[in-house]
């Protein structure tokens, strides 16, 4: 598959969309303010992808870890001209969490999703490859480039940060508890 | 101690329970963590069904940019030496700069009756020929860019004058090295947009072609109404739009011996132009007006080289059954390997003609000679009316079923659905006794 990727077959790139759109919708969604830019930017990646089908390497990274990367700079860059285009409302939504909700009927995706902009961006990988894509600790090593000792510290400093960030939004656990 | 609590948390993560060796310091940790972990775990089951629901405009968007790429890549030979400040559009002998091919076009043009309109001005060309609602295609060169709000605005400058042109999120942009984003475009390209004229002529982008750098045109070419000729025209398109209604397009070409024509004619012909590639531009055509034919209005047809020579054929005078879209592909239009029976197969680009037979959703059933086709409309989907009895509420509604349907559009290989491009509703078709 990917050397017809690298050939640019559009039935090979068929292939590749349906088998990673999800996953790497889900991993931009987080930093993302909502559906929308989550889906332009992964559709961006597999645009960006496709044109630069020529310079993968097939024999060394997965395409998946190759998708990712990309989309991690796609998210960069989308923050980075964000900043620059100055205090926006989106940007502040993009990039912040929100004032705490002071009703008793939290939506816990939405302060959850707040919860992990205030992440480092590694923190944020690592967190959603090992919890929302269910990678392991070993493919997440792989797709991060790290030893899998890195991973296991990196993901527990992750939960411990989104367990901080929780409790300053009133919670006395993190998550659910 | 972080190593431990590291594997502690790895260990709790795979068993779903913490290890018992921990202290009553590391599980209460250790319950925090998992805590934490939980809420990520919950929201990320929100996460995937909103991926689900966006994957198919995302698929639809993204089988859009590969077909246009190999259309860009196409678009993106260096121009040739001899020929206009554009791209270079006629591989296989079908150029202007033959000689033989100019020749007989200037012959025409000084034989033909040009009576310059009312509107005869380059801005005034610019309006009436990128009329509100219309589906474009235009080219030229980019001038200006700016951002407001996130909309990214480019103003290209083409024969027709000054056209501003919006780009939205959805808009793929392409350059030699494959897509960029809105914000990155720069002045000083060629480009061929194609899109939808919104208010004020601005042309809402569906797709941006950029090419090399060139100038502007240091005066931009007079625009002539062509209202009546006495025997053909021949040229290079540099612009068309169709209708919503799909009554009318008009044309805007230029001749061999540099004379720049739009005129109203025919939606059939464009519609078949554009059959016979998703991008019309710099294909070379000629405009006639056979007896019957509104005064004003004419029909434009496609010139056919000849194989082995740079002279283009003078077909006869159309009838008016050749003025419609072809019932099945005519070989002199039809690239090799092209399907019969309703279907005209080019590379990644599919033409199908035939009944439409249902309708579910965004998934509509046509029936062709050969087989059942399903097609998938998408919001960016050009929907055309054709002349006759055909509302423009049957584009939405199951009232389009029965009708004879043209689609172009996208082969999806891997589902067999044809990812609409442009759909032309024709009427229903009248069965014998």
């Amino acid at each position: 598959l990917a050397r017809r990727a690298v050939a640019r077959d559009r039935l090979a790139w068929g292939e590749i969309f349906e088998a990673h759109y999800q996953a790497v919708y889900g991993f931009v969604r987080y930093r993302l303010r909502g559906a929308d830019e989550a889906e332009d930017i992964a559709a961006q990646t597999f645009e960006v992808a496709y044109s630069r089908a020529d310079r993968f390497d097939y024999r060394g990274v997965p395409i998946e870890a190759w998708l990712i990367g990309i989309a991690r700079n796609l998210v960069r860059d989308y923050v980075k001209k964000a900043v620059r285009r100055g205090p926006t409302e989106e940007l502040v939504d993009t990039i912040t969490p929100p004032t705490p909700d002071e009703s008793p009927h939290v939506d816990l995706r939405e302060d959850i999703t707040a919860a992990m902009k205030a992440l480092t961006e590694d923190q944020q990988t690592v967190l959603s490859l090992r919890f929302l894509l269910d990678r392991s600790v070993e493919d997440t090593a792989k797709l991060m480039e790290r030893s899998e000792d890195a991973v296991k510290n990196l993901q527990r400093r992750a939960l411990a940060a989104m367990q901080r960030a929780l409790a300053e939004m009133h919670y006395e656990h993190g998550g659910a508890g | 101690m972080s190593d431990r609590i590291d594997d502690l948390l790895d260990q709790a993560l795979v068993t779903g329970v913490i290890p018992e060796e921990a202290t009553a310091e590391e599980r209460a940790e250790l319950e925090g963590l998992l805590a934490a972990m939980r809420g990520v775990k919950e929201t990320g089951l929100a996460i995937r069904a909103e991926a689900q629901e966006t994957m198919p405009s995302a698929r639809a968007r993204f089988e859009r940019f590969t077909a246009a790429q190999q259309q860009a890549r196409h678009l993106q030979r260096p121009a040739s030496g001899g020929r206009g400040r554009w791209f270079s559009r006629f591989p296989g002998g079908r150029g202007l700069s033959f000689a033989g091919v100019a020749a007989a076009a200037a012959a025409i043009v000084v034989g033909a009756l040009i009576l310059p309109g009312s509107f005869g001005g380059v801005e005034s060309a610019s309006a009436q020929v990128l009329t509100e609602g219309s589906y474009v295609q235009v080219e030229g060169v980019v001038t200006n860019r700016t951002t407001a709000d996130g909309q990214v605005s480019l103003v290209v400058q083409s024969d027709l004058g000054e056209i501003a042109v919006d780009l939205a999120d959805g808009t793929s942009v392409l350059d030699d090295q494959g897509a960029i984003r809105p914000g990155d475009v720069q002045s000083g390209r060629q480009v061929v947009v194609s899109g939808v004229v919104g208010k004020a002529h601005r042309v809402q982008a569906q797709t941006v072609t950029l090419g090399q750098e060139a100038p502007p045109p240091p005066v931009p070419p007079r625009v002539e109404q062509l209202k009546d000729l006495p025997q053909r025209l021949e040229g290079e398109v540099r612009t068309i739009s169709l209708s919503p209604d799909g009554k009318r397009a008009r044309i805007h070409i230029v001749t061999a011996a540099g004379g720049h024509f739009w005129a109203v004619v025919e939606a059939p012909g464009v519609q078949a132009l554009l059959e016979r590639s998703a991008n019309a531009l710099g294909t070379m055509v000629r405009l006639v007006h056979p007896p019957g034919t509104p005064p004003g209005v004419f029909i434009v047809e496609p010139v056919v080289p000849e194989a082995d020579g740079p002279s283009a054929p003078v077909a006869p005078t159309p009838t008016p059954e050749t003025t419609r879209p072809p019932a099945g592909p005519s070989p002199s239009l039809t690239p090799s390997g092209a399907g019969s029976g309703g279907e005209t197969a080019r590379p990644g680009l599919v033409t199908v003609r035939g009944i439409v037979l249902s309708r579910d959703g965004a998934l509509v059933t046509v029936e062709t000679d050969r087989r059942v086709v399903t097609v998938r409309v998408t919001q960016r989907t050009v929907i055309l009316v054709g002349p006759d009895g055909v509302t423009l509420d049957a584009r939405s509604g199951d009232r389009a079923i029965g009708h004879a349907v043209s689609v172009t559009g996208l082969l999806n290989e891997q589902t067999q659905q044809l990812l609409a491009d442009v759909i032309v509703l024709g009427p229903k078709p009248v069965t014998g006794d």
